[in-house]
């Protein structure tokens, strides 16, 4: 996520000293054999935007290790789909002893994988939202939204049906629910809408389409330069314009049906040889430092209630989520992808 | 006939040994009258094929003028000019059969009528090739193929034959045979002939006039039985002819 | 009977061809099982993914071979003094990293590309979306159309000038000879060129990936790469099945017309050109300049966005990480296809030579088998093997050396094929005679004699690796603590995304793809001279 951030993280960083760093990289084998071999290592599963320059990866890495006493070996792979299909072949003999980076959408298929033993962390006090569970412990969240420039637009949509029907020939960017978070978010969100009706909905949508992008990277770049009116992503991103250059002029279109909402969730892995120091690493999660990490790297909603920075509090709030039940979402996912394929290719 | 008025021709030609460009010049001075049968010899590279070309109008003239059939050709594209030309090979279209390859000299667009399709049977009876009109040229020998390419000129009734080397492939009685035939043709048909060759033997004498060009310059012009006179011995020497 | 010694080295790189061929396939097909993710879809999406791969590849040949035709005729009609440098771009960018062809066509034609540019600056506003079969279209067209330019001018160059005097003197219209010379002398290279290029956009993965604009235009490839990232590795081994079948139908059909490839055919010095009139003249240089600002407009545009977006600042470690494990990765690789291309090779000629044509047949086609089996169920097939180690960069990068080096295998085959063979049989009787084989054979014969010809075959197969996205596009997003294997292509991929740091990425990538080419183009000449 947020990959256009890299260049003013890359600036800040000493050429010398990340080189050094990198340049043990390129000898993996003496690398992992010399350093992980005295205190416990920890191995998490996420996704691969995590550990990123960009992400909270580094920094709840090294928060955690300062108090543990121990290594934490973050393994990326891809995005939550990749993360659920990994542990699933790798069964009985997988390293990872938790995951970092399913949401809800996915915990019908982990759920059913069995992969997972419950976490045991109490209910915190301070939630901010009402999404709790036993075996998923939530750690951020955030809506789906499309993103406008408010010089441009001067009147918004204020409901889905209003976008699709697009009386104002809006140029429209969102993703492929295939390979993307949000795109996928979009089909739930279409079709708690619409229902049945959501195959019409897609077709509406296609004429007024740029275009249909791999990742939300390429989607928001597109919209940024201009080549959409409207790019799908959460109703959090305006804080990015407004934290890092002071540019109030990127809006979230809040609609009267509500909002899909996608709530990240961490999880200790069933064959963990450490349950404890996993149990300990999900409990840090929870810490207003990693909260903070959380919500100023991802850009999202912390799931504890913590002190935010202004702009978190400047953009339009959402005023109602939706979402589907996990059974649901399991049930039909594929031939909703299918039905949505087809009905954008007519 | 064929008249070239102080012609001089300038050329650049890239030497890729030096990689430099190296300015050639030629000049010449010609008069043929109308019905001569004319050999033009020469060491290679003299500008042999130089004279031809210009008389056939694929290249210009830096300065001077050519006129053929009392009429300047400056400014006249080749297929507008009293003149048809043949090589040493390459005559013929490969894919198009004996009859069409002759009936271009007619309509480039093949479409003729009965009286032209006749006439290209005719034309091909003089050269013997009038059994041969549905074959295709990859199915004849060297000499028919020539036959077809002479038959074509006849076909296109210009008054000036030129052949660039036109049977140096042909095996020696082969040639003769042919020279025999174009002078046959060239006879009946009163055409003016101009012919490079590079062979100097007895078939100098089948022609009216030899012309021996070095260095891009004429330096003979006269009867064919001259070049053995002791006068001429510097020429004779350059063709490293056998008295 | 084929001595077992001769046999040997053919056998053992189609053993091993086979073998990882077989491996990665049934890893597939086990995983699928084990997964209990064996849905197969048969439905409208199927075929509509078939029909457009199709519709897409089929247009794609048609337009660059038309253009192809036009521009080659134009060519031939003028002379101007950057022609031979103008036929060298065009016979190399068909090389060309799918990215970078991406990259140009964005700068060019996009929305805020120069195109738009100036016509705004005319006045105009131009909204064309370069997202959807149009870009696909002018993406293939740009890479494949120079490239039939160049073989269909040789062709025409070669019409010896006789025959042009001749026309000339039969007073022959520019159609006339078209339909009576120049035609049939085409004909000849039209079904196996648009066939190469035909099957080239028939498994087009990048540029689609990047220019489809969403699930409307697709093509097999990219509904491949889909699956193998949905785990539905069931589906992905249909879809490759259905895009074997198609190639192989392809490679069928294109093996019996394609008799004579036509190829180095050396342009007559003594050139005549028919008479052009005004008009004529004027309509020639206008399709020249579209033709040569299509050709050029995307490379250079990439050449002055990357200088113009250059700053020092943007020589970022992970630029420098992408350069070092591209040129690792592409080196590691092109020895592999050399390695792989000489051993079949070598028992390749003696077959032919002992006049064993099935064997011969045999070889070839196991030789070409990568060409039908998308590299991607290759990557994947292995990486569900070696999922333990995905994140490592070193397997990562093996990994990618192989496939690459696969890849890139039927391309030097079809470099080296003939010239092995010719040196082979003109040698064969002194190499008896001097009791000349095995090792001191290749050291003294093929290595001394064809040695320009290897240097482009290693150039050529490290040019494809170093271009390759596609088995990246898979790998690189497995990381450990946030390092992971990047290709400059990868990066780049990456960076599309703001194409403005990519500009410099893209440069990175073009200057070292054009050294390779000057690289490919000096020994190609010095080949030429030396023959």
């Amino acid at each position: 996520m947020f990959f256009y951030r890299i260049h003013l993280i890359l600036s800040k960083l000493s050429i010398i000293s990340t080189f050094f760093r990198y340049s043990l990289f390129i000898f993996p084998l003496l690398f992992t054999s010399a350093v992980f071999g005295q205190q416990p290592t920890l191995t998490v599963y996420s996704y691969s935007s995590f550990m990123s320059e960009w992400g909270p990866g580094e920094e709840i890495k090294k928060g955690f290790e300062a108090e543990c006493d121990c290594q934490l070996k973050v393994v990326s792979t891809g995005d939550g789909v990749t993360i659920l299909n990994r542990l699933r072949l790798e069964g009985a003999k997988t390293k990872a002893d938790v995951i970092v980076g399913l949401d809800n959408n996915l915990l019908a298929q982990a759920l059913q994988a069995d992969i997972v033993v419950p976490h045991e962390i109490s209910k915190p006090e301070n939630l901010n939202i009402d999404w709790w569970d036993e075996n998923f412990m939530p750690y951020d969240y955030g809506y789906f939204a499309f993103i406008y420039n408010q010089e441009k637009i001067t009147t918004p949509p204020t409901s889905l049906h209003e976008l699709i029907d697009n009386r104002p020939n809006w140029k429209i960017i969102y993703q492929d629910p295939r390979t993307s978070t949000p795109g996928l978010g979009l089909l739930f969100w279409v079709q708690k809408v619409y229902g049945d009706d959501a195959p019409k909905a897609w077709q509406k949508l296609a004429e007024h389409t740029v275009t249909v992008t791999k990742g939300w990277s390429e989607a928001y770049s597109l919209f940024l330069k201009d080549e959409a009116d409207f790019v799908l992503s959460y109703s959090t991103s305006p804080v990015v314009h407004i934290l890092n250059d002071h540019d109030y002029r990127y809006a979230a279109a809040i609609f009267t049906e509500g909002h899909y909402r996608q709530v990240e969730v961490a999880a200790i892995v069933k064959q963990s040889q450490q349950k404890a120091l996993a149990a300990k690493f999900l409990r840090y999660l929870l810490t207003e430092r990693a909260q903070r990490e959380f919500a100023e790297k991802n850009v999202m909603y912390p799931i504890i209630h913590i002190p935010l920075s202004k702009p978190f509090y400047e953009i339009k709030p959402v005023t109602k989520a939706l979402e589907f039940e996990p059974q649901q979402i399991e049930q039909n996912q594929k031939a909703w992808i299918r039905a949505w394929q087809l009905a954008v290719s007519q | 006939m064929i008249t070239l008025n102080k012609v001089i021709y300038r050329y650049s030609m890239a030497d890729s040994e030096k990689s430099a460009n190296l300015e050639e010049v030629m000049h010449f001075n010609l008069e043929i009258a109308k019905g001569e049968r004319v050999v033009v010899v020469g060491p290679s590279g003299a500008g042999k094929s130089t004279l031809l070309n210009l008389i056939a109008g694929f290249i210009q003239p830096t300065s001077g003028e050519i006129i053929l059939n009392h009429q300047n050709m400056a400014n006249i594209p080749p297929g507008k000019r009293p003149v048809s030309m043949l090589f040493q090979e390459n005559n013929l279209f490969e894919h198009l059969t004996v009859a069409q390859n002759v009936a271009l000299g007619i309509k480039p667009s093949l479409k003729l009528s009965r009286e032209e399709k006749q006439e290209v049977i005719d034309i091909l009876s003089k050269v013997g090739l009038e059994k041969e009109v549905k074959r295709y040229p990859h199915q004849l020998s060297g000499g028919q193929k020539q036959r077809i390419a002479l038959a074509r000129s006849l076909i296109q009734h210009r008054p000036i034959l030129l052949l660039d080397e036109p049977f140096s492939a042909l095996d020696q009685a082969l040639r003769f045979e042919m020279l025999d035939l174009v002078n046959h043709i060239c006879e009946a048909f009163s055409l003016t002939l101009m012919m490079v060759s590079h062979y100097l033997d007895a078939s100098l004498q089948q022609f009216n006039r030899c012309i021996v060009i070095n260095d891009g310059t004429v330096i003979f012009n006269d009867e064919p039985a001259a070049l053995y006179q002791p006068a001429n011995q510097t020429v004779a020497e350059l063709l490293r002819l056998k008295g | 009977m084929v001595p077992i010694k001769t046999l040997l080295p053919g056998m053992f790189a189609a053993t091993t061809i086979l073998l990882i061929i077989g491996v990665a396939l049934s890893s597939l097909l086990i995983f699928a099982w084990h997964t209990g993710n064996i849905a197969i879809y048969f439905d409208a999406y199927l075929w509509h993914t078939l029909q457009i791969t199709c519709l897409q590849a089929a247009l794609s040949t048609l337009l660059s071979i038309l253009a192809a035709i036009v521009m080659a005729k134009v060519l031939t009609l003028v002379d101007f003094r950057a022609k031979s440098l103008l036929l060298k771009i065009m016979s190399l960018t068909f090389f060309l990293p799918s990215l970078i062809v991406v990259t140009g066509i964005i700068a060019i034609y996009g929305q805020h590309g120069w195109l738009a540019k100036i016509c705004h600056w005319f006045g105009l506003d131009l909204h064309i979306s370069i997202y959807g079969l149009q870009g696909i279209l002018l993406a293939h067209i740009f890479l494949n159309f120079p490239y039939a330019c160049q073989l269909f001018y040789h062709t025409l160059m070669a019409v010896p000038s006789e025959q042009k005097k001749l026309a000339s003197q039969l007073n022959f219209s520019h159609y006339i000879f078209f339909k009576i010379v120049e035609w049939p002398r085409l004909k000849r290279q039209l079904l196996p060129t648009a066939l190469l290029i035909f099957m080239l956009c028939f498994s087009s993965f990048a540029i689609v990936l990047a220019l489809g604009g969403g699930p409307k235009y697709t093509t097999i490839e990219v509904a491949i790469y889909q699956a193998i990232r949905d785990f539905e590795l069931l589906q992905a081994i249909v879809l490759a099945g259905l895009q074997l079948i198609c190639l192989f139908l392809l490679l069928v059909f294109s093996n019996k017309f394609n008799k004579n490839s036509g190829l180095n055919i050396s342009s007559v010095p003594d050139d005549y050109k028919l008479p052009l009139s005004i008009l004529g003249y004027v309509v020639t240089i206008f399709i020249l300049t579209i033709g040569v600002l299509f050709i050029l407009a995307p490379i250079v545009a990439i050449i002055v966005d990357g200088i113009y977006a250059f700053r020092w600042s943007l020589l970022t470690v992970p630029l420098g990480l992408a350069i070092l494990y591209s040129l690792i990765i592409a080196l590691g690789s092109a020895i592999v296809t050399l390695l792989l291309s000489l051993l079949l090779l070598w028992t390749n000629s003696r077959l032919l030579l002992k006049n064993c044509l099935r064997s011969s047949r045999n070889l070839m086609i196991v030789g070409n088998l990568v060409l039908m089996i998308p590299s991607m169920v290759l990557a994947s097939g292995f990486f569900l093997i070696f999922f333990p180690y995905a994140e490592d960069p070193l397997f990562v990068s093996l990994l990618m050396i192989i496939c690459n080096g696969l890849t890139a295998l039927p391309f030097i085959l079809r470099v080296l094929e003939i010239p092995m063979y010719d040196i082979t049989r003109q040698y064969s009787h002194l190499a008896q005679l001097l009791k000349i084989s095995g090792w001191r054979h290749f050291s003294i014969i093929e290595y001394r004699a064809l040695k320009p010809l290897l240097v482009i075959s290693f150039s050529f197969a490290f040019l494809l690796s170093l271009g390759d996205f596609g088995v990246i596009a898979l790998f690189g997003e497995q990381s450990i603590n946030g390092y992971s294997v990047t290709t400059l292509p990868y990066y780049l991929y990456e960076q599309i995304a703001h194409y403005q740091s990519g500009a410099v990425t893209a440069l990175t990538l073009l200057l070292l793809s054009i050294a390779l080419m000057i690289i490919i183009d000096r020994n190609r000449t010095h080949y030429d001279h030396t023959k």
